[in-house]
C-alpha cells in the first residue's frame, strides 16, 4: 500500500472503531483503533525526512499522534507530535498539534486519566458518596468505612450477577456449567472510573464485554452481561428499599437465598450501627439522589429474610445423635451402638444468630463444625475466635450465639482499650455482620 | 446544473459507497424537513455563482434520522463535496483524525498532472450547516464571520476552502479561505 492507501485504511477502521465505540463493544473499539494507529503511523514514517511535504506531513502525524492517544500510547503520541513539530507544518496545523500536546502531556502526569474508555464508563455509572456520620474527622473518610463498603458493594455485584446468570442460561447451551458461572461470578467486577476525595465519591460501572468467557458464546449469555450492570443499578442501586411494591417484584425475581447474598453486603453496610453513610448523587457528587436509610426489620426481612432450613436441619442432627447417646445408658447391645458414634462431626451453616433479643445476621451464611466427642459437642470457630464445649446439643448452640453477642458487645464496649489482634478481631466481626441493636 | 445526489458515490471514489450513501440519504432527509422535493433549486454564491437542480429518487426511512443537528451536518457535507469538486481546483476530499471527530481535506485526484504521492493533501475544507436560519445564526451573517478570518489572514497560512449550506432557503456559499 502506498502512502495514500494506507491513510485511507487508517481512516477507514477508525471510523468503524467509532461506531463500535458508540454501541459500547470495547474490546472491538481498542481492536480497530489500534490497527488504524498502526498503519496511520506507518504512513506518516514514510515522510519523517519528506519536510517539504507539507501540509501532508504534519496532518499524518497529528492524526496518528491522535491515535496513540487513543490507544492511551501517550509516549509514543508525544513522539509523533514531536516528529510533525520538527517539519514545517503551518501555523495552523502547528497550534493544533500543541493543543494535542498539552492534552497529551496533561493525561500523562495527571493521575486522574481521562481517556474513551473512562469516557464510557463514567457515562454508565453511579456516582456514590460515603460520608461519615459523625464531624469529628472535620470531611475527612475513615480508610476501613470506605474498603468494607466498596467490598460489600462488589460482593452483593457478585452475587446478582451469579443469580442472574443461574436464572438466564441455559444449562444446556454452556459446556461446564459450574466452571462457567464461577468464573463470571469471579469476573464481575465493579470499576471505579472517577474519585474525589474529600469525604468519598466514587463512580461505580462495570464493563462486562472485557471479561473472558471462552466457552459461552450463547446470544442469551452475550444479552445477560450486556444487561447486568444496568439491571443491578435499577435492582439494587436505584431501587426504593421501602417500598412494598419493590420488594414484591424482587421477591418474585430473586428466591430467598439469592435476595440474602444480594443484599446482605448493602444491608451491612447502611445498618444503623455505621459509623458512615451512603448516598447516590449527581456527577459532581453534590447534588444527592438517593440517601440510603438504615433497613428497618420489614426490609432486612423482604430483602435478606432469614434461613429457616438451617433450624430444620439442626434439629435433624440432633435428634439422631440425643437418640444414640440415650442408648449408651441402656443394655449392652445399645451401647455398641453409642460406640459408633462416639466421634461425629457436622458442619453447620448460620445465617444469623440471637441473644436475649439481640440479634446479629451474617453478610454471607457462616460455617462451623461441629464436632461430637466423648459425649460432649465441641465448636472452634476460628474465625470469630470462639472455642466452647457444651455436653447438650441445645446448649452448644445456645452457647455459640450467646458467646458471639457478648464477645462482640464487650469488644464494642472496649473499643479503645482493645488490643491491635482484638482490634483485628472487632473489625472482623463488623465487616461480616450486620447487628440489630 | 443538474446535479442527482445520488451520485455522491461515484464522485467521491476513496469513500466507501455505504459511508457516500449515509451522507445522500441525511442531505435527502434535511431537504425534505424543510420540505423540499426532487428538482428542487440550490442558489450558490462565492467562487461560483449560479444555481443548481437537486436531483433524488431514494425513498429515505426517516425513523433513524432524529436527530436534526447530525443530518444537517452530513446533509451539509454533502453537498459541500459536490460544490468543492466542482467549483475548486481539487477533486479529491481526505479525511483525518482529530479527537473530536474528522477534518475534511482536498487534494488532487491521482490522475492529476499535479498529484504529488508524497504530498496528497492540498487545503482544508471548512464546512458548515444551518436548517434553518435566525436572525442570530445567519446564512449572511457565518460567511460574514467567514469573510473577516479570511482578511485577517495572510497568504502563509494553510489553504483553506469554506463552505456553507443553508436548507431552508436552500442557499450554498463556497470561498477560498
Amino acid at each position: 500500500m502506498n502512502i495514500q492507501e494506507l491513510h485511507r485504511e487508517a481512516v477507514n477502521l477508525a471510523k468503524e472503531a467509532q461506531l463500535e465505540f458508540d454501541n459500547e463493544n470495547i474490546i472491538e473499539y481498542q481492536t480497530l483503533i489500534f490497527q488504524a494507529y498502526r498503519l496511520e503511523k506507518k504512513a506518516a514514517e514514510f515522510l519523517k525526512t519528506s519536510f517539504e511535504s507539507e501540509p501532508t506531513r504534519s496532518i499524518l502525524y497529528r492524526s496518528a499522534a491522535t491515535l496513540a492517544f487513543k490507544c492511551e500510547n501517550y509516549t509514543d503520541s508525544i513522539d509523533l507530535i514531536t516528529q510533525a513539530l520538527s517539519g514545517n507544518p503551518f501555523e495552523e496545523i502547528k497550534t493544533e498539534l500543541l493543543e494535542l500536546l498539552k492534552t497529551v502531556v496533561g493525561i500523562r502526569t495527571n493521575p486522574i486519566k481521562s481517556n474513551d474508555y473512562l469516557n464510557l464508563l463514567n457515562k454508565r455509572a453511579v456516582p456514590v458518596k460515603l460520608e461519615e456520620k459523625t464531624g469529628k474527622y472535620a470531611g475527612a473518610f475513615v480508610i476501613p468505612h470506605v474498603v468494607e463498603f466498596l467490598k460489600n458493594l462488589n460482593q452483593s455485584y457478585q452475587s446478582y450477577a451469579e443469580a442472574l446468570f443461574i436464572k438466564e442460561i441455559d444449562k444446556d447451551s454452556v459446556p461446564d456449567f459450574e466452571h462457567s458461572l464461577n468464573d463470571f461470578k469471579n469476573k464481575s467486577n465493579l470499576l471505579g472510573s472517577y474519585t474525589i476525595f474529600s469525604s468519598f465519591g466514587i463512580n461505580i460501572s462495570a464493563e462486562n464485554s472485557l471479561m473472558d468467557h471462552f466457552n459461552v458464546y450463547s446470544k442469551e449469555f452475550k444479552e445477560m452481561k450486556g444487561n447486568l450492570f444496568n439491571e443491578f443499578k435499577e435492582d439494587v442501586l436505584y431501587s426504593n428499599y421501602e417500598d412494598p411494591a419493590f420488594h414484591k417484584r424482587i421477591s418474585s425475581k430473586f428466591n430467598d437465598e439469592e435476595r440474602r447474598k444480594i443484599f446482605n453486603p448493602i444491608l451491612n453496610s447502611i445498618a444503623k450501627s455505621k459509623e458512615y453513610k451512603i448516598s447516590i448523587t449527581d456527577y459532581e457528587f453534590k447534588e444527592k439522589i438517593k440517601e440510603f436509610k438504615a433497613p428497618n426489620n420489614t426490609i432486612k426481612q423482604a430483602l435478606a429474610p432469614l434461613e429457616k432450613k438451617t433450624d430444620q436441619h439442626l434439629t435433624d442432627v440432633q435428634t439422631n445423635l440425643t437418640r444414640k447417646i440415650e442408648q449408651t445408658t441402656g443394655n449392652k447391645r445399645k451401647t455398641i451402638l453409642a460406640e459408633n458414634i462416639n466421634y461425629y462431626e457436622q458442619n453447620l451453616t448460620l445465617t444469623g444468630l440471637e441473644f436475649e433479643k439481640k440479634n446479629i445476621y451474617f453478610n454471607d451464611p457462616h460455617v462451623i463444625l461441629l464436632i461430637f466427642e466423648n459425649n460432649y459437642y465441641r465448636i472452634e470457630d476460628d474465625d470469630y475466635k470462639i472455642a466452647i464445649s457444651n455436653k447438650d446439643f441445645d446448649g452448644i448452640l445456645e452457647l455459640y450465639n450467646k458467646s458471639f453477642i457478648m464477645k462482640l458487645i464487650s469488644m464494642l464496649e472496649n473499643k479503645s482499650n482493645l488490643s491491635e489482634e482484638e482490634t483485628e478481631l472487632l473489625l472482623q466481626y463488623q465487616n461480616t455482620t450486620i447487628r440489630d441493636w | 446544473m443538474n446535479l442527482s445526489l445520488e451520485d455522491l458515490k461515484d464522485a467521491m471514489i476513496y469513500f466507501s459507497p455505504i459511508q457516500c450513501l449515509g451522507l445522500t440519504e441525511n442531505c435527502i432527509v434535511a431537504l425534505e424537513e424543510i420540505p423540499y422535493q426532487t428538482g428542487c433549486e440550490l442558489e450558490v454564491s462565492g467562487l461560483h455563482t449560479g444555481k443548481i437542480t437537486l436531483d433524488w429518487h431514494t425513498v429515505v426511512n426517516k425513523n433513524g434520522y432524529k436527530e436534526k443537528k447530525k443530518y444537517t451536518e452530513k446533509g451539509a457535507e454533502a453537498l459541500s463535496f459536490f460544490l468543492a469538486m466542482n467549483y475548486t481546483e481539487y477533486d479529491i476530499v481526505e479525511e483525518s483524525i482529530i479527537s473530536t471527530g474528522v477534518d475534511y481535506w482536498l487534494g488532487y485526484g491521482e490522475n492529476h498532472e499535479k498529484y504529488d504521492p508524497l504530498n496528497f493533501i492540498k487545503a482544508r475544507l471548512e464546512i458548515s450547516g444551518i436548517l434553518r436560519e435566525t436572525p442570530t445564526n445567519s446564512f449572511k451573517k457565518r460567511i460574514e464571520e467567514k469573510k473577516k478570518q479570511t482578511e485577517a489572514s495572510d497568504n502563509t497560512g494553510l489553504p483553506a476552502y469554506v463552505s456553507i449550506i443553508e436548507f431552508s432557503n436552500l442557499k450554498g456559499h463556497i470561498s477560498k479561505k
